[in-house]
């Protein structure tokens, strides 16, 4: 019989293990060309590790907080984030550092489609 | 019901090693590594029904549980999150040879912290996460729900999810400092306690999220161990539906005993768990 140390032990060592065994079987994300700036009064970003809606409404609360994006929405199934800019525009590198905080992945940015 | 000791540990192990497929949602009754983000809070309010019986210490209490709780979590900075949570208690005590009774009063409050050290989000949906979390249980008052002591506590949480399916696994180390008079769930001796759990969530509306999609359904399974140092060994099972919105989300589940080896608390007939929880 084990010891009950021994089966804290070897839970803790096979959770371990599983964990960087599902860790080495993602692929890492690359994230596309920063643009220097936003253009036009819309865009929209590609994000990965949404999840359900919960974490969407969590990524647009925070995006929304960018000084220039007025508002943002998000097509959960596709990971596309659409933002509609004021007057000045927000730079790529602030929305870019928001998506990342709000615990989520940058893949790459582009111009809005609607 | 009596189950080997070794057979109820293998399947405590098991519980460790399910882990297929998952991601942010959060279970009813096990944490996830799923957090609000930096400024964001979360709240969530339940209600929970236990009810407790064949006792093996002697006393024969039949005991029904009542618990609203309260939990709040907070996005600190990227990746960081401090958590509390506070509940009101009430239990009705039918113990053959003493007076019956119901006392209710204020549980221990519970404050910790929770930090996200993997992310690898591998799709729109798909990710995968992984968190520690360090708590301490704080003595609220010198009342039949309080330890009168600071118990320490440590944990892992794993999510991850592909496409509709989810899976959310956890480990939890309690470093038991005190005990509750009644003694009711595992941690309320002066036992350590460690507790496992892996859940499957399965999405079951929409199938794809259109894109004005704003809610889900999900089923949830959760499988929970629980093993403590003074020998007490339980196995649960908690089926359930869980529903998402943008802003808000609704939860019920229902808690089993699968088997147990107890000598120290009363078996868990029954639990029911109902709530819900909001984003600020």
């Amino acid at each position: 019989m084990l010891s009950f140390r021994s089966t804290v032990t070897i839970a803790a060592v096979l959770l371990s293990l599983l964990a960087v065994s599902l860790g080495a079987g993602c692929a890492t994300q690359p994230l596309g060309v920063m643009p220097e700036q936003f253009d036009t009064g819309q865009a929209s970003a590609q994000v990965a590790g949404l999840s359900c809606p919960l974490c969407a409404e969590s990524l647009i609360a925070t995006v929304q907080g960018v000084d220039g994006v007025e508002a943002a929405s998000l097509d959960l199934e596709a990971g596309l984030l659409t933002m509609t800019f004021g007057k000045v525009p927000p730079s790529p590198a602030d929305v870019a550092r928001s998506i990342e905080d709000a615990g989520f992945t940058l893949v790459s940015f582009g111009l809005a489609t609607n | 019901m009596l189950v080997p000791k070794r057979t109820l540990l293998a399947a405590l192990l098991a519980c460790t090693l399910t882990t297929d497929d998952v991601r942010a949602q959060q279970p009813t009754n096990s944490p996830s590594a799923t957090m609000p983000a930096p400024g964001l809070l979360s709240l969530r309010v339940m209600v929970r029904y236990n009810r407790f019986g064949d006792d093996p210490t002697g006393a024969g209490r039949r005991v029904d549980a009542f618990r609203q709780m309260l939990h709040g979590t907070y996005g600190i900075v990227p990746g960081l999150v401090a958590f509390g949570e506070t509940a009101l208690e009430q239990e009705k005590i039918d113990a053959p040879g003493s007076d019956d009774g119901t006392q209710s009063g204020l549980a221990d409050t519970v404050l910790g912290v929770r930090y996200r050290f993997l992310r690898h989000d591998t799709g729109p949906i798909d990710t995968l996460r992984m968190a520690v979390q360090a708590a301490a249980r704080l003595p609220t008052g010198a009342n039949a729900f309080s330890t009168d002591t600071v118990t320490p506590s440590i944990g892992i949480n794993l999510t991850m999810i592909r496409g509709r399916h989810g899976l959310n696994a956890t480990a939890k180390y309690v470093l038991t400092t005190g005990s509750t008079p009644q003694q009711l769930y595992p941690g309320d001796g002066r036992a350590d306690l460690v507790r496992v759990s892996a859940t499957h969530l399965y999405r079951l509306a929409p199938a794809s999220y259109a894109e004005s999609s704003g809610d889900a359904w999900f089923t949830q399974l959760e499988l929970i161990g629980s093993a403590e140092t003074n020998g007490d060994v339980s196995l649960e099972i908690a089926p359930g539906v869980l529903y998402e919105a943008r802003r808000w989300a609704g939860e019920a589940s229902v808690l089993l005993p699968i088997a147990e080896d107890l000598e120290h608390r009363p078996r868990r007939e029954l639990g029911i768990a109902l709530g819900i929880r909001l984003l600020f």
